[in-house]
């Protein structure tokens, strides 16, 4: 009986469907260009040849599949777990400033990781283990503490978001003081990790990633409703029969566990669990069915094309991806806001 | 359904804002509220809604258990996010959505869309619309799962002459036709004497009175718990007129 809301419906659901469908393609394309370009340009189709496994050539299938592929990938499923975790964050906080950069999160783990780097003759474990262990688990360590101190004044949005700067002036207080105790080698390798980098990359992290993201997809799908409604009010929320103080403590464990494990091998890229969000907001809407798979599908497409940028602006030379996204970001996200008029937020 | 509440009190700090309350609503009635700005009204639907802690006792049809298919409405609520209105309208349906939303609940939002006349909303921005159709994305909210408890915190406040007919005459429809419990906030006194099946009057968190339009509104009652000398006139189609003449003592809020 009634076209009109329902095809205004149809038509914005297929909007967000050709979204998807558009960042995918541009995921794999950048994905494509990220594994051709490094110190040996490969041509995109022995790449995606050897990708496919169709490819008779042993020198790209090696440079393919033992160095660049998982680097390709880390950049893909790290950026992803960026941009989701941005993305449910400023869902939950009702906050388009929030992302784990911003909230004191990543500051955390990379406090973390200094700290293993500062003390790490001490320890009996291997660094490679030990730093990205310390920093997922300061990850998680802010993660609480802002949950908990704001949780103090019943786990508001404004409380929460209070707590996540104060943490964030915090561990950064923290860093400082162990760089300023820290050796000059220690210094050097400490001020390398919070640039980030993907070169760390093994197929062996990038399982280890993967599966942690996989792990929260299932949680999520089953609270895209329940986000969505929270978009309108913690009130009218629980109006509609949301348990908001549990759907808030669920998505800050998600949050932690998506940020730790992305920050905790690559180290802090900020940017992007900030920037996704929003390119994916103004494109699809709030309907968190689309706004959380295109965050994560524009996180993926902005770390790879990060990852791209930072082997191709000065030719020979690697730029640490953490600079460059911040370098290509900050202007595209002021475009991005100043461009956009709609009254969001 | 039944709703029964007794003694049912709603304190922030030291203020009751809702005061030992008795109060019965039935289904296939309306209850309308009236009462002076801050005298609980709101208060008193967030208590049924679930929103609010509450002392006392709240039974629906009989049991102490909230049924899940309450549609509430707040008094004021201006969310600035990129939801369409018809998003906002099937959020109404939250319990039984899936995760692919399915043709019949489409039918159900346009229906609803349709009934309220802003069917032609449907794909703009809820934080872009006027006051009057916000009102009115969120009627349609609360009536978009059918629910058999309405609570309206002010429906019609911010409406046109012609939307206020029409959603008072939607919500008798609705009430009668599905034998919902419907209790809606009012503040037009004339509205609610007209198309309200009973009255609760409250005053600074008690009932000071409950029962048909007629018995709760008199010239009393308006001068004690408004301050208002008012007449009240039995006017054309045997409608009540409430004509209000001039503030009475002293009053506050
Ligand atoms: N969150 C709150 N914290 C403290 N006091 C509150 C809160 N909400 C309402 N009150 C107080 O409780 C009393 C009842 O408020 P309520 O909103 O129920 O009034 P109302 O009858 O709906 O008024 P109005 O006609 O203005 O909407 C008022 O004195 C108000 O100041
Ligand atoms: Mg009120």
């Amino acid at each position: 009986m009634s076209d009109g809301p329902a095809a205004a419906y149809g038509r914005l659901a297929a909007r967000r469907a050709a979204v998807l469908v558009l960042a995918l393609a541009g995921l794999s394309v950048a994905g494509l260009l990220d594994v051709a370009t490094g110190p040996a340009f490969l041509p995109v189709g022995d790449v995606a040849r050897s990708v496919l496994r169709l490819s008779q050539d042993r020198t790209v299938d090696a440079i393919v599949w033992t160095i660049r592929l998982p680097v390709a990938l880390t950049a893909l499923v790290v950026g992803a777990a960026l941009g989701l975790s941005g993305a449910i964050m400023q869902t939950i906080l009702n906050n388009p400033l929030a992302s784990s950069y911003t909230l004191g999160v990543s500051a955390g783990a990379g406090f973390g990781a200094a700290l293993v780097i500062v003390a790490g003759p001490l320890l009996p474990l291997p660094e490679s283990f030990a730093i990205p262990a310390s920093a997922f688990v300061f990850a998680a360590i802010a993660c609480a503490a802002v949950y908990l101190i704001g949780g103090l004044r019943g786990a508001t949005p404004e409380m929460l978001v209070l707590a996540g700067i104060a943490l964030l002036f915090l561990f950064q207080a923290l860093l400082s003081l162990l760089q300023y105790v820290a050796s000059p080698e220690a210094l050097q390798q400490i001020v390398f990790w919070l640039f980030g980098s993907l070169q760390k990359a093994s197929w062996g992290k990038l399982l280890i990633v993967a599966l942690v993201v996989a792990a929260c997809l299932p949680v999520l799908v089953r609270d895209v409703w329940p986000l969505t409604a929270l978009r309108l009010g913690d009130e009218r929320a629980r109006g509609l029969g949301v348990d908001v103080r549990a759907l808030r403590l669920r998505s800050f464990v998600l949050i932690s566990a998506l940020t730790g494990v992305a920050v905790a091998f690559v180290g802090t890229i900020g940017f992007i669990g900030l920037v996704a969000p929003h390119l994916a907001r103004i494109l699809i809407g709030e309907d968190q069915r689309g706004l959380l798979p295109a965050s994560g599908l524009f996180g993926a497409l902005l770390l790879s094309t990060a990852s791209v940028a930072s082997k191709t602006v000065v030719p020979g030379a690697l730029f640490p991806i953490g600079i460059v996204t911040a370098l290509v970001g900050v202007p595209f996200f002021l475009w991005l806001i100043l461009g956009n008029r709609r009254a969001f937020w | 359904m039944k709703i029964e509440a007794q003694a049912l009190t709603v304190r922030y700090r030291a203020l009751r804002a809702v005061d030992r309350i008795d109060l019965v609503a039935v289904p296939g009635e309306i209850l309308g509220v009236v009462g002076p700005n801050g005298s609980g009204k709101s208060t008193l639907l967030k208590a049924i809604a679930g929103l609010v802690p509450v002392e006392g006792s709240l039974l629906f049809d009989g049991k102490p258990g909230r049924p899940r298919a309450i549609g509430y409405m707040p008094q004021d609520i201006a969310p600035r996010t990129a939801l369409t209105v018809v998003e906002v309208v099937l959020l109404g349906r939250l319990g039984r959505l899936g995760f692919r939303v399915g043709r019949e609940d489409l039918d159900a939002v346009g229906a609803v869309l349709e009934e309220l006349g802003i069917a032609v909303l449907a794909p703009r921005f809820i934080g872009e619309l006027s006051g009057g159709q916000r009102q009115l994305v969120f009627l349609a909210q609360a009536l978009a799962a059918s629910p058999s408890v309405l609570l309206l915190d002010e429906p019609i406040s911010a409406l046109d002459l012609r939307h206020q007919l029409e959603v008072l005459e939607l919500l008798r429809r609705v009430t009668h036709g599905r034998g919902t419990a419907t209790i809606a906030v009012l503040h037009d006194l004339n509205a609610a004497a007209g198309f309200a099946d009973m009255l609760a009057l409250l005053d600074r968190g008690c009932l000071r009175r409950h029962g048909a339009p007629a018995d709760v509104l008199d010239v009393d009652a308006l001068r004690e718990v408004y301050g208002v000398h008012a007449v009240i006139e039995r006017g054309a189609a045997g409608r009540t007129m409430i004509v209000p003449i001039g503030t009475v003592g002293r009053h506050q809020a």
